[in-house]
């Protein structure tokens, strides 16, 4: 292992560039205002996400090797934001490691990983980076329930970063920020993933169970670390909130949108424009942004 | 789910199985790097599968079918096809056991063989996911679900959904691709054309 820090590029995922793009955006806007300097790993691909485990045990390997491999020739350590890329980019990084024989049969793909990247996930880099000091707009007032979702903090051998069935680090990192974070049962309940799609009621009900638990406990907002919980909670809120008779709706924020509010950033910069349960009510609600809607 | 002895619901699994592949436990263990044989039975990842629900075998008794050898009965299952990978049994099993390694393994089983897939949509739904991977080296969330979309005939359900998020700007329909796609498509070997027959 390399002991030495190398510089960090992101690898933002697929879903970053499209559903997700308010993560990437504030991704970048939260670091900037840390004054660290971030480029994104050049021609990263699919890390295969549910669907190469899913179909092909091959290739759920091969794919976050080639991007391990890439950052390993680039000079980088990867920095992580979507929770299912840290996932099976840590978990490929674990099993090439720990295997010489593995090595080889990558290589034989032309795939040539010494194990030397680290992959950090971006809420572990702002657990370390000294918030509270930096914090020019303080959310004070605001309720968020931090919303892990499953992959990121699950088993060690793939990158969990955080004790699975009780994480603390988003509500450090948030708490740091000036939030208020409620306490709640949810935190890792599963969202449905990928179900949401092929079978829309099943997913639908888990995460009307996350949405219910949330209003339980009074929350202005859900604050997310994955693309997908986002897009589910974010898109079916509406379906779901009939069906169950919320009276309200809960918006579902990147956590990367809140710390770069709180540091500052520009609110324009973050792409509240994006989502479908508006956002920017409850933040001027608590004055972190101005009044008004979008 | 009432309540039913290890012993019945067993037994009962074995009735309807008919056929029993003995040998089926090491090859699974192989294919999926799990030791599966460990497995006691404490339907620990059972009780925290968020998607119990809409299993027809938990978790732990697929293991256990699987211990028994009774393959036929696990490659027709729904349940490997609903685990969506989550990891919660995998952090909760006392054995270390990462029972979405195991549905990986049988999924796989079932596509290598050519037995029918019990949930053909979502099996679908993956394979639009690698093919648009295997086109650009990224996965293209707009060209996927305009793809399921059509195959499943559902387009005109589905449209509003896309549009909404179109609105937004949240479905990019210009592709982000790989520069060097030669070297992901390599990966693919013969693993993408196998699942595209
Ligand atoms: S990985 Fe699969 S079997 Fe395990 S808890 Fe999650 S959905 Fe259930
Ligand atoms: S938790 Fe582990 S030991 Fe218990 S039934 Fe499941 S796989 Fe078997």
């Amino acid at each position: 292992m390399n002991a030495e820090r190398r510089p960090l590029a992101l690898y933002p995922g697929c879903s970053l560039l499209s559903t997700g793009v308010m993560y990437r955006l504030s991704v970048h806007e939260t670091l900037r205002a840390l004054g660290i300097p971030v480029r994104e790993l050049a021609d990263w691909n699919c890390c295969g996400a549910t669907s190469a485990h899913y179909l092909d045990a091959g290739l759920a390997l091969l794919l976050p090797a080639r991007n391990l491999a890439l950052a390993e020739a680039q000079g980088v350590d990867i920095l992580t934001a979507c929770a299912a890329c840290h996932h099976h980019l840590a978990r490929a990084h674990h099993a090439l490691a720990h295997s010489e024989s593995l090595g080889r049969s990558v290589e034989e793909h032309g795939i040539d990983y010494r194990g030397d990247v680290r992959v950090q996930h971006v809420l572990t880099l702002l657990d370390d980076a000294g918030l509270a000091a930096r914090v020019r707009r303080p959310l004070t007032g605001l309720r968020v329930a931090c919303y892990y979702g499953c992959l990121l903090v699950r088993i060690p051998r793939a990158g969990g970063i955080d004790d699975p069935d009780a994480p603390s680090v988003m509500e450090r990192v948030l708490r740091a920020c000036g939030a208020d974070v409620v306490a709640w049962q949810a935190g890792t309940w599963c969202c449905g993933a990928g179900l949401a799609v092929a079978e829309p009621d099943v997913a639908q009900g888990l995460m009307a169970d996350i949405l219910a638990e949330a209003h339980r406990v009074g929350a202005d907002c859900i604050a997310a670390v994955c693309p997908l919980c986002q897009l589910n909670l974010d898109l079916h809120q509406a379906a779901i909130a009939l069906h169950r008779g919320f009276r309200r709706m809960l918006p579902v924020v990147f956590v990367t949108q809140l710390t770069a509010l709180a540091l500052g950033a520009d609110p324009r910069r973050l792409g509240f424009d994006r989502h479908l349960v508006d956002a920017l009510p409850v933040l001027a609600a608590v004055e972190v942004v101005a009044g008004g809607r979008r | 789910m009432a309540a039913v002895s290890i012993h019945h619901e067993v037994e009962a699994i074995h009735h309807e199985a008919g056929a029993v592949d003995p040998g089926w436990v090491r090859r699974i263990e192989a294919t999926s790097g799990e030791p599966v044989r460990l497995c006691f039975g404490c339907g620990v990842c059972s009780g925290s599968c968020p998607l119990a629900s809409a299993m027809d075998l938990l978790p732990g008794r697929v293991l256990r079918a699987i211990q028994l050898g009774l393959r036929d009965r696990v490659l027709q299952a729904v349940t490997p096809w609903v685990c969506i990978g989550c990891e919660t049994c995998a952090v909760r099993c006392p054995n270390g056991i990462d029972v979405a390694r195991v549905m990986d393994a049988v999924r796989q089983e079932v596509l290598a063989l050519e037995r029918p897939v019990p949930m053909p949509g979502v099996y679908r739904f993956h394979r639009w996911f690698l093919r648009t991977v295997w086109l650009l080296g990224r996965a293209h969330e707009a060209a996927l679900s305009a793809g399921y979309a059509l195959q499943q005939g559902r387009l005109r359900r589905d449209l509003p959904t896309g549009l909404r998020l179109m609105r937004r700007r949240r479905l990019a329909l210009w592709p982000h691709a790989v520069r060097r796609r030669g070297e992901v498509r390599r990966l693919f070997g013969a693993g993408i054309r196998e699942h595209e027959r």
